[in-house]
């Protein structure tokens, strides 16, 4: 380092940024904090009223599953014949087991799951977004 | 114990939102004196400081621990500011450069000699280190300003203006001759 310089510069005076400066820092990322959580409150409540909607549909697909792989028969069986069944209750558990719809139910599930998550979500971002600056 | 800039990224990561605050406080004052200096005086300097930190903070998680802080801080500020300066388009250059960026006064002024005395006695009073570096390109002021006022080495300043060391180099060698013409004179 050149003294000679070093020596002329250590004359500049330091500024200082007033107080303010840090505030307006914060209050621009709080600002943008809280329009990213507005955007996602849009978006998962969009989504948890897509879910919500599709839900009917799927529980009724799910359900007429059930009673056309004949699940709802081989149930019955069990209460109208259960000690006729015992001898056989190996295959009958395995012919029971292949008969749930397990196409529909998982279709029933991922919906669920996808209401549960942006409704957590939602809520989650809710405070940041609808948060009033004073 | 004060804790470092890495602890402080860590920290903030983690969840502890005072961190960044802390991070903030402790650099504003370097950034803001940088910028004061390099930008013109029609550029708004809170602007460019605001928007450095916000970016700073928006860019947190990729700061990576092994990195110095200060000169990915200094890259940041160094690059705000020159986009502002370009939307204002008031890169400014000096009256003594070519097109080319090049100054003939460099080329023939020796950059050895030391500074006549009364220089320093005068500085202080008649801010003529000021008046210097409004005068000289942002590309040299920047060089001296990392050097001699923020204290950084030259491969720190080859990082935050992306230049090559040898380049780095040679402008603070140009900007010294130059700022020792216009004391000459």
């Amino acid at each position: 380092m050149n003294d000679d310089f070093q020596e002329l510069f250590n004359t500049l005076k330091p500024k200082n940024p007033t107080k303010e400066l840090s505030l307006a820092v914060l209050l621009h990322i709080r600002r943008y904090e809280q329009r990213m959580a507005r955007i996602k409150f849009a978006l998962l409540s969009l989504s948890s009223f897509i879910s919500g909607v599709m839900l009917v549909p799927t529980v009724s697909y799910a359900l007429s599953g059930f009673v056309s792989s004949g699940f709802y028969e081989y149930l019955s069986l069990l209460y109208s014949d259960g000690m006729g069944i015992l001898p056989y209750w190996k295959e009958f558990t395995l012919t029971l087991a292949d008969a749930i719809p397990v196409f529909e139910i998982s279709l029933v599930l991922a919906v669920m799951y996808a209401l549960l998550e942006s409704i957590k979500l939602a809520i989650k971002n809710a405070p940041v977004a609808f948060y009033q600056f004073r | 114990m004060e804790k470092t800039d890495s602890e402080l990224i860590a920290d903030y990561l983690s969840g502890d939102e005072k961190s960044f605050e802390i991070l903030m406080n402790r650099h504003m004052s370097r950034v803001y004196n940088f910028v004061y200096r390099l930008v013109p005086k029609n550029v708004d300097v809170d602007d460019i400081v605001s928007e450095t930190f916000f970016k700073v903070w928006k860019n947190l998680k990729k700061f990576r621990a092994e990195e110095k802080f200060t000169t990915w801080l200094f890259t940041i500020t160094r690059n705000t500011a020159y986009d502002k300066m370009r939307k204002k388009r008031e890169l400014a250059f000096s009256n003594f450069n070519t097109e080319d960026g090049e100054n003939f006064l460099t080329d023939t002024v020796a950059d050895t000699e030391p500074l006549p005395p009364e220089i320093f006695e005068q500085a202080e009073n008649k801010k003529i280190v000021e008046n210097l570096l409004e005068r000289i390109s942002p590309d040299y002021r920047e060089v001296l300003l990392l050097h001699y006022v923020h204290e950084f080495t030259f491969e720190d300043i080859g990082k935050i203006l992306n230049k090559p060391l040898d380049t780095v180099k040679s402008q603070h060698r140009r900007a010294l001759i130059l700022l020792r013409k216009f004391l000459g004179s």
